[in-house]
C-alpha cells in the first residue's frame, strides 16, 4: 500500500493518504483543518510573485502614500516616514514593531520564498541552509501585518478627509500590489511540497 | 481514497509526534529530547507547558489592556495645545463626525478583537480544566477566529503612525503619539504570544482519556 501516514496539526488526527493530485485538499474528518493541500504549477507562480513582489517593495514602502495641505503648508506620509515619525516620538518600541511587522517580515517572506523556489528549480536544494532558510519564512508568517497596514491606510484616510485636502499618491497603488504579493505567496507557495523537495534532494 | 483510521486513533495514540515546523510525522521517545528528522526542529507530543504559558500570557496581556486603553494613544495639538486622545474617545469622536463605518472598524479592531480574544482564551483555557465541556468543533473553530483575528489588533497603532507621519504643520497643527500606543503594542503581541503557545490538541485529547 502506497499511503502516506498524516496527522492533523490541530487535533492530531491520524490520516491515511495515497498521493494527491495538483490542486486537491485533503480535509481532517474530525475538525476540518486543511491537512495538506497540493498547489497548482507553485514554483512558476511563486516565483512571479516574488519577481513582481521585489520590484514593487522599495517604491511601496518609500514611496509617500498619501499629502495632504493645509494652509499652504504641504506634508505627505509612507510606511517609512510614519516609521521614522513614531521613533522621533519617543516610541522606540512600537517604531520597532512596525519596522519588524510591515518591513522586515514581508522582504524575508520574499527573498526567503525566491532563493527557495530558485533552489528547487535549479535541483540545488540539498544544501543545509535552504532547510534554515524554510524555517524563517515559516516563522515569519505569523508576524507579516502588511494586509493589517492597508486597512490602516483606508482608516485615516477617512479620519482626515474632513480635515483637509487630501490627496492620494502612486505610493499607495504600490502598497496595495505589495499587499497582494505578499498575500498571493500563502496561496501559491505549497510548504508540504517543498519539504518533500528538500527531503528527498540528494547531493 | 480511503481511511484507514477506523479506531479514531490519534499520532498520540501511536507513539508519533508532529513537528510543528515542517509537519514531518516522527516516533517520539519519551524520556529524552526529540528532534524532527527533517528539519532538525525540537518536537514534542504537545506544545511545553501550553496552558501554563498561555493561562500566564493571557493574563498579562490582559493587564497591559488597562494602560492600552487609559493612556492616550495620539494627542491633536493646534498651535501648541490640545488633548489627549485615547482609543476609546477617539472613536467617540468618529461617531460625533457620523463617520460610523470607520469608527465600527476602529472600534472592532482595536477595542472588541482585543477583549474578544483574550476572553476566548481565557473561556478554552477554563473549559480544559473544568469538566463542563462544550462541542470540540465548536471550542476548534474559536481558536481558529482567534488566531486569525491576532494581528488585526494593531491597525489603530498603524493608523497612529501615519496621522503622526502626516500632520505636521509645525506649531499649527501636529498629531503627536502617546505612551497608549506603547502599551497597545505590547498587549497585541502578548495576546499573539498567548494564542501561538495554546495548542488546540487538547482540546481533543480528553476524549481518548
Ligand atoms: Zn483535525
Ligand atoms: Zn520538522
Amino acid at each position: 500500500m502506497n499511503q502516506t501516514q498524516y496527522a492533523c496539526n490541530e487535533c492530531d488526527y491520524l490520516i491515511y493518504l495515497d498521493a494527491l493530485e495538483e490542486g486537491h485538499v485533503a480535509c481532517c474528518p474530525r475538525c476540518h483543518h486543511h491537512v495538506v493541500e497540493r498547489k497548482l504549477n507553485s514554483i512558476n507562480r511563486t516565483l512571479a510573485v516574488c519577481f513582481a513582489g521585489l520590484i514593487i517593495f522599495f517604491p511601496a514602502i518609500l514611496q509617500p502614500l498619501m499629502s495632504m495641505r493645509i494652509l499652504g503648508l504641504d506634508s505627505s506620509a509612507s510606511l517609512f516616514t510614519g516609521m521614522k515619525a513614531i521613533w522621533q516620538n519617543d516610541l522606540h518600541f512600537v517604531a520597532a514593531c512596525i519596522f519588524f511587522f510591515c518591513i522586515f517580515t514581508p522582504i524575508t517572506k520574499l527573498i526567503s520564498a525566491l532563493i527557495i523556489c530558485l533552489g528547487v528549480k535549479a535541483k540545488k536544494i540539498h544544501h543545509a541552509w535552504f532547510k534554515q532558510l524554510f524555517m524563517y519564512y515559516h516563522k515569519a508568517d505569523t508576524w507579516e501585518m502588511l494586509e493589517v497596514f492597508m486597512i490602516g491606510i483606508l482608516v485615516s484616510i477617512f479620519k482626515l478627509k474632513d480635515l483637509a485636502d487630501l490627496s492620494l499618491n502612486i505610493g499607495i497603488i504600490c502598497f496595495a500590489v505589495l499587499v497582494l504579493c505578499v498575500n498571493a505567496l500563502k496561496i501559491t507557495l505549497d510548504k508540504a511540497m517543498i519539504w518533500d523537495e528538500i527531503d528527498n534532494a540528494k547531493p | 481514497m480511503q481511511n484507514r483510521n477506523v479506531n479514531g486513533l490519534t499520532a498520540k495514540d501511536q507513539g508519533l509526534a508532529l513537528c510543528m515546523v515542517c509537519h514531518q510525522l516522527a516516533n517520539y521517545k519519551s524520556g529524552e529530547n526529540n528532534f524532527c528528522p527533517r528539519c532538525e526542529s525540537p518536537i514534542r507530543m504537545r506544545f511545553k507547558d501550553s496552558l501554563q504559558r498561555c493561562w500566564a500570557l493571557t493574563i498579562c496581556s490582559l493587564i497591559a489592556f488597562i494602560p492600552a486603553n487609559a493612556y492616550p494613544i495620539m494627542t491633536f495639538l493646534t498651535f501648541g495645545k490640545g488633548q489627549g486622545d485615547t482609543i476609546l474617545s477617539g472613536i467617540f469622536a468618529l461617531i460625533k463626525f457620523e463617520m460610523y463605518p470607520i469608527a465600527a472598524i476602529v472600534f472592532i479592531a482595536s477595542f472588541v478583537v482585543p477583549l474578544a480574544k483574550i476572553i476566548g482564551l481565557l473561556v478554552l483555557l477554563i473549559s480544559l480544566q473544568s469538566r463542563k465541556t462544550f462541542s470540540k468543533q465548536k471550542r476548534t473553530k474559536m481558536y481558529r477566529w482567534i488566531e486569525f483575528f491576532g494581528k488585526w489588533s494593531m491597525l489603530d497603532v498603524f493608523v497612529v503612525a501615519l496621522l503622526v507621519s502626516l500632520v505636521e504643520f509645525g506649531t499649527i497643527l501636529e498629531i503627536v503619539a502617546g505612551p497608549g500606543a506603547t502599551a497597545f503594542g505590547i498587549m497585541v503581541i502578548l495576546t499573539i504570544f498567548a494564542a501561538n503557545s495554546f495548542d488546540p490538541r487538547l482540546l481533543w485529547d480528553e476524549e481518548s482519556n
